[in-house]
This record gives structure tokens, sequence and C-alpha cells, in this order.
């Protein structure tokens, strides 16, 4: 049986899906879902970055199925986290920060996340140096 | 006598017309090239710096016509060298309210804040050996050509590369993704624009070559099947895009292989942006500054007797955003 579940778009943007199924596509609203099979999931994962790249995800534990699929380690992969994580990250030392944010391509979208979170804690400035020569399109110094 | 290059000598003119592929006449094109053997058989500084003079006005006149586009695109200011050039970038500003009769209007004030550019160069440095000018087998025009396409192409990719980065983090509809291009994500975005009178879509070929297989309609319901317009399928083939959807211009952006040894191109193939058209150039959030023309430097390598010639335009290009972006951008996540 082909059951339906749902995905999710976290972000402030939509974002379009075409698979089969839905052949003239479907619009995902900013925080928004819909609902689709197994087969779609596949075959979204084999013509596009958006479930790799943790823009749209599967509701509860098929997702974490599905990044285990993926070989994603949501835990540490900047992409999954939520705010809570981020700022858990935040507060390690500048090495450990250095070495997260370097271990994964983290989406344009996700950085202005992080530098959001960043910017409402107290940083030190080898933290706040590390964040800046990664995201130098943020001012991290004002 | 010394032979003087001026930026309106008609052999600046030739030169520009045999760079681009021109037809030109060919008593007319033998006269300059034979100009130029003359100034290159006597290679003294003044001869050599009139060659230098004459790249230099060619490329300055390629460079510009062929920026022209970003007038449409970008708030684009043009200064003196040594000057600064401001943007005034739009706030929120003067608000009307409805209100009782006789009650108190809030005080709203036109804002606005300015934003200066520093300039950075584009530069480029062809190495002409001098010999081969003097007997023809290196020809001025195709140094022009190669100068001024990289110069071009160097500008545009930092342009383009100012672009993506500033609108990959809005939300919509400045920004939206999609396992291709998916109508129903792309259709607000473009209607967002085309409300407020008109708008361009423009991307590589491959995204704005998809556009027309979003014009098609499910005229039969029993079969689903999508009919197309017989004029958009001719008008696909014949090139490869067509015109407008949904009334917005869709523009083809030339997309040249990079110089370095792999298969990618300049631009990024997955982009598309909506730009709105109706709006004040100053508006535009596209800020982007040409600070003086092309200028040459030239000198002859002592080592080798190369002789060079350094190109240079000071430009550079930025994101402003005030009130809102007034931009939008598709990013296509499909892959392959």
């Amino acid at each position: 049986m082909n059951e339906k579940m749902r995905l999710n778009n976290p972000k402030d943007y939509a974002v379009g899906i075409i698979t089969p199924e839905k052949p003239y596509g479907v619009n995902i609203l900013p925080h928004s879902f819909t609902m689709v099979t197994q087969d779609e999931i596949d075959y979204l994962m084999a013509t596009s970055t958006l479930l790799q790249s943790g823009v749209l995800r599967l509701a509860g534990e098929k997702q974490k199925e599905l990044a285990d699929t993926m070989g994603i380690d949501m835990e540490n992969n900047a992409n999954f986290m939520s705010d809570e994580d981020i700022k858990k990250k935040l507060s390690g030392n500048a090495n450990q920060l250095k070495k997260w944010l370097n271990s994964e391509e983290i989406n344009p979208d996700v950085m202005a996340q992080i530098a959001k979170v960043a910017k409402t804690m107290n940083l030190n400035m080898n933290k706040i140096q590390v964040l800046q020569e990664k995201m130098p399109k943020y001012n991290f110094f004002e | 006598m010394a032979i003087q290059i001026y930026k309106d000598s008609e052999i600046v003119n030739v030169a520009i017309a045999e760079a681009r592929k021109e037809r030109i006449d060919s008593a007319v094109r033998e006269n300059a090239d034979k100009l130029i053997r003359d100034l290159a058989s006597d290679p003294n500084p003044n001869n050599k710096y009139q060659i230098a003079q004459l790249v230099k006005f060619a490329v300055n006149d390629i460079i510009k016509r062929d920026t022209n586009y970003l007038d449409v695109l970008a708030d684009v200011k043009r200064v003196g060298f040594g000057d600064k050039a401001e943007f005034d970038v739009k706030l929120p500003g003067i608000k009307a309210f409805i209100q009782a009769k006789g009650a108190t209007t809030p005080r709203t004030k036109n804002a606005h804040k300015t934003v200066s550019l520093e300039t950075l160069s584009v530069s480029a440095r062809p190495v002409i050996n001098i010999v081969e000018l003097q007997n023809g087998l290196a020809n001025a025009a195709d140094v022009i050509n190669d100068a001024s396409f990289q110069m071009e192409c160097a500008m545009n990719a930092f342009i383009e590369n100012v672009l993506v980065n500033a609108a990959d983090d809005w939300g919509s509809p400045y920004y939206g993704t999609g396992s291709g291009l998916v109508k129903s994500t792309l259709d607000p975005m473009v209607m967002h624009w085309v409300r407020t009178g008109g708008a361009i879509i423009f991307g590589d070929i491959g995204e704005t070559t998809g556009i027309a297989q979003l014009t098609g309609f499910v005229a039969n319901s029993t079969s689903g099947a999508m009919q197309f317009a017989g004029n958009i399928i001719n008008e696909q083939n014949q090139n490869a895009v067509i015109g407008t959807y949904l009334s917005a211009q869709v523009v083809q952006l030339l997309n040249p292989l990079k110089e370095d040894g792999t298969d990618g191109f300049l631009f990024d193939k997955k982009k598309l942006f909506i730009v709105p058209t109706s709006i004040d150039a100053g508006m535009r959030p596209l800020k982007v500054v040409f600070e003086g023309d092309v200028f040459s430097t030239e000198a002859t390598n002592i080592d080798d007797l190369s002789w060079e010639i350094r190109l240079d335009q000071y430009f550079n290009a930025a994101i402003a955003k005030g009130v809102r972006p007034y931009l939008s951008m598709y990013a296509d996540s499909s892959v392959g």
C-alpha cells in the first residue's frame, strides 16, 4: 500500500514539487504542507536536492527514517536544526563552532537563521570572528 | 607626423566593428590594419601608446554597449575618477490615515538612507608580440574582442553573484524554489511584480526555455492532457524561449563557458530573476557604479620583448534593500 504522508515546508518561502503523481506541480506555501507517497519521496530524492538540504521535511519519525536513509546526522546538520539547537552549537568554543560550520554545506536561509540567533547571544570575539569569516554577508560586529 | 588616436577617430570605430565581426568595407579594413602595422613597425613610446589608446577606446565602447542592459535591471551610476557614487535607498516614509474629523494625524516623514559604494577594478592584461603585430600575425581586433569579452564576463559574473548572494535568504514572494520550474510556485512571484505594472524574467536558457511548458492549459478534463498554443510551440522551437510570460518579458542571459578548463558556465544555470520594470530606477535594489572609463597602461617586458597593455575599469555592485527588495529569485532545486 502506498500510504500518504505529510511533507512539510518549514521555510519562509514557497517550494514547488513535481512528481509523476503531480505532473503539473504543487506549490507548498511557507510553513505549510502537502501529502505525498513513499514513491514521490523516492522520486524527489532522485531528482532534486529539496529533501537532502532540509528544505522539505517529513513529519515526525518519518523524517528521522528518511535522514537515516540519506545518511544525514540531523543532530549535527545545521540545515535540520531549530533555533534552540543552533543556540547550543553557538555556545561551544570557537574551534568547535568552526568545525561545525565547515562540516556541512549550509543553506543560505539557515545561515540567516544562525546569524539571527547569534546576534541575540553575547558571543566572544573569537566566535564572532569565526561567524564573520563564514558569513561575510552579515555584520556581526555591529 | 606622429599619429594621434582619439575616442572618436575613424580607426576606433573600425576596430570596434572588426572586433564585433561586423561587415566592414574591405578598403576601410585594409587602411585600418595598415595604420596599426605602421604604428607597430616603429615601436617608439608614442606609437605603442597610440595602439594602447586604440585598444582602450574600443574596449571601453564595447563594454559600455554590452552592459547597457543593466540600465533596465539596476540603479546604475557612472561617476568620474575619484568621485563617489551615492545611492538613495527609500525607507518607510509618509503615510496617510483615515480618521475621525479633527483627530490628530500622526506625523510621518519622507525617509531614505544613503549608501556609498567603493569601487573595485575589473582588469585584463593582454600580451602582444610586437613583431607579430608588425607583420599582421597578431590582430588588434582579436585583443579588443577577447579583452572586452573577458572583462564583461568578469563583471557580469560578479553582478550575478551579488544578486544570488543577496536573494537566497529572502522569503516569499522574493524567493522561491522547486524541484524544477513549478508553475504554481513561480506564477505568484511573477504576478507579484506584474501587478505593480510590469516585470522582466531573466536567466540561463535552461530555465527560460522551461517557461514555455508552463503556458499550457488542461482544456479537456477527460484526458487531462495539457494543450499548448501553436504560436508558443513555434516561438519555442525558433528561439528556444518565449517572448512573454504572464505579460512579463522573458530574457535569456547569454552564458559563456568558464575559462578555467572545466565545462562549467559563468552564470548559475538554475536561477531565474524577476525584476519589476515600473518602479523608479532609484528603488531597484541592485546598485551598480562605474567609476570613469576603461583606462590603459602599457609596458614592454625587457626579458622577452613582449608588449602588454593593462586595461582597467573601476566598478562595483551591491544590493541595498530599503522597504522591500523589488526583485525576486526563483532557484531550481532539481538535479542535473
